[in-house]
């Protein structure tokens, strides 16, 4: 599903976020990424989705070389992935059942089929008495599962999370923690970045250790 | 593909931003519309002037000297020359040189002294040929006819209000230009104000717009709103300002003309066409999607480092 091949990523004024970095991640795989704050797990994600570049090296995601995909075709791209971004980046103008169905609004679907799918994803991370109520009404934990629903509402082949259990107490967390194990037995390859190996080694998912930008162990 | 509806959620959307954005849309509607009711004035004025000459030309007649001692078989072939011209689209009376001299004492029997220095007729004769008012009747044609004419023999001059139609004429062709001129300046201004505004919206959108791309919003997808609330912009400016301009129109010019005598020899003066107050609004409407799209190309920049 994703190649690496000596990625570095140097953003401007020469900080170096990752080095050298070859890593491989097999369909359907559940992979953690770990490591210290600033270890480089957010720039990890974000060259999978394509939001930065890699200064050099190799990357493939789904036999795509993302390393020089042209803008053009970075939507498509997006479209087959579900993001749960460590700050969410909910729509703090719109509802949580707009924030879902946006994703789907941009692929262009009929009314009926956003209202059937984002119905369904609400029901799966249990916001559906919630669907009116605006980002801002919610909790830290409900917000979460909004940004997640909205990453799953698309059924994607790849989710990235980023310190998805973040914030959360220990319930909540081992709840969403069980939305995307079920997520991975339809088939869907997980990423999840997280400071915390915890998780990881309870699963005994395949851990990429990173500290300083470098994997290690 | 995308589904039809997906237009619902743009309208929708625009209606929304539009809503939003307030006083600043509202400030620029108000310089915009001020802008198309100038350049609405401009469309009117030469409408009327359009009409003021198309009338001079219905009215006009063609008046034929005759050189002095012509002899009776030239005079009556002339005649028949120009009637064949003319091809019985009008009148034409013949005043002979007695005749032109007594019309003319009749005309100035207050001045005496004048006529007494008249020492013989100093007057040629001519033919008058008043063409029926026809809508056919064309500035073209009449200028052939009277052309044609000067070149028989035994002519001396032909005179059919040339002037007068030439120099509105002139007027209307400088005020043709004048509009491209300030339309192009008008145009430019409405754009970068619409532009402006729109940027204005999207400063205040970008984490929106941010998010949209990165759920795989295609760079079209994010336009669309965008485009139509600018249109929408352009398109409230184009029908305010033809609101504005026949106010001004109804209460203000028709009112001043109908009841000043120095206007009534003027045909009743007209608004401009329903083509034009079309093209007015299509157009504003269009400058506003252009706008929005000039403002939106900073936004949607790939910004992949
Ligand atoms: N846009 C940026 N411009 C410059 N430097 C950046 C940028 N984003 C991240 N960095 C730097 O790159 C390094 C790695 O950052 P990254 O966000 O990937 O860390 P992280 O492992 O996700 O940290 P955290 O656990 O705190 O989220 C850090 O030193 C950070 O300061
Ligand atoms: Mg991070």
């Amino acid at each position: 599903m994703i190649q690496m091949r000596h990625i570095t990523k140097v953003y401007e004024k020469g900080i170096q976020a990752l080095n050298d970095i070859n890593a491989e991640i097999d369909r359907g795989e559940v992979v953690f990424v770990t490591g210290p704050s600033g270890a480089g797990k957010t720039t990890f994600l974000k060259l999978i989705y394509a939001e930065i570049k890699p200064t050099s090296g190799l990357l493939f995601v789904g036999g795509k070389n993302v390393s020089s995909l042209p803008s053009r075709d970075v939507p498509y791209l997006r479209r087959r992935i579900g993001v749960v971004y460590q700050d969410f980046k909910l729509l703090y103008q719109k509802t949580v059942f707009e924030n879902v169905a946006f994703a789907l609004r941009v692929i262009g679907l009929s009314s009926a089929e956003i209202y059937k799918r984002t119905i369904k994803v609400l029901n799966i991370v249990e916001l559906t008495h919630k669907k009116e109520a605006f980002p801002h009404q919610l909790s830290g934990g409900e917000q979460q599962r909004v940004a997640i629903a909205r990453a799953i509402v698309n059924d994607p082949v790849l989710i990235l999370a980023d310190e998805p259990t973040g914030n959360l107490d220990a319930g909540i967390a081992a709840n969403i923690m069980d939305f995307f194990m079920e997520a991975n037995r339809q088939g869907t390859t997980l990423v999840i970045a997280t400071h915390n190996k915890e998780n990881a080694l309870k699963i005994g998912a395949h851990i990429i250790h990173l500290d300083s930008g470098r994997i290690v162990g | 593909m995308i589904h039809p509806q997906t237009f619902g959620y743009f309208c929708k959307e625009a209606m929304i931003n539009f809503k939003r954005a307030g006083a600043m849309t509202y400030a620029s509607i108000g310089i915009i519309t001020v802008t198309l009711f100038i350049m609405g004035i401009f469309l009117l004025l030469i409408v009327n002037l359009c009409l003021v000459q198309d009338a001079l030309i219905k009215k006009a007649s063609i008046i034929v000297y005759l050189k002095d001692d012509l002899p009776n078989e030239t005079i009556q072939s002339i005649q028949t020359n120009i009637s064949r011209q003319v091809n019985q689209a009008g009148q034409i009376i013949y005043v002979s040189k007695q005749d032109a001299l007594e019309g003319f004492k009749k005309e100035l029997s207050q001045y005496e002294d004048i006529l007494a220095g008249v020492s013989g007729n100093p007057l040629p004769a001519y033919f008058e040929i008043n063409l029926a008012p026809s809508k056919m009747f064309s500035w073209e044609r009449l200028k052939n006819i009277a052309m044609a004419i000067e070149e028989m023999e035994g002519i001396e001059g032909v005179n059919y209000g040339q002037k007068a139609v030439e120099v509105i004429g002139t007027i209307t062709d400088v005020i043709r230009m004048f509009i491209i001129g300030i339309g192009f300046i008008l145009g430019l201004a409405t754009l970068i104000i619409i532009s402006n505004t729109i940027e204005l919206a999207l400063f205040a959108r970008q984490q929106e717009i941010e998010i949209m791309k990165l759920v795989g919003a295609t760079p079209w997808f994010i336009r669309c709103p965008y485009l139509m609330e600018g249109m929408i912009h352009g398109l409230i400016s184009g029908i305010l300002s033809i609101g504005l301009l026949w106010l001004i129109y109804h209460f203000g010019l028709l009112k001043t003309f109908a009841t000043n005598p120095i206007f009534l020899f003027l045909p009743q003066i007209k608004f401009i066409s329903w083509q034009m107050m079309g093209s007015l609004i299509v157009s504003s409407g269009f400058l506003g999607c252009l706008g929005s799209l000039l403002s939106l190309h900073y936004f949607l920049r790939s910004n992949r480092e």
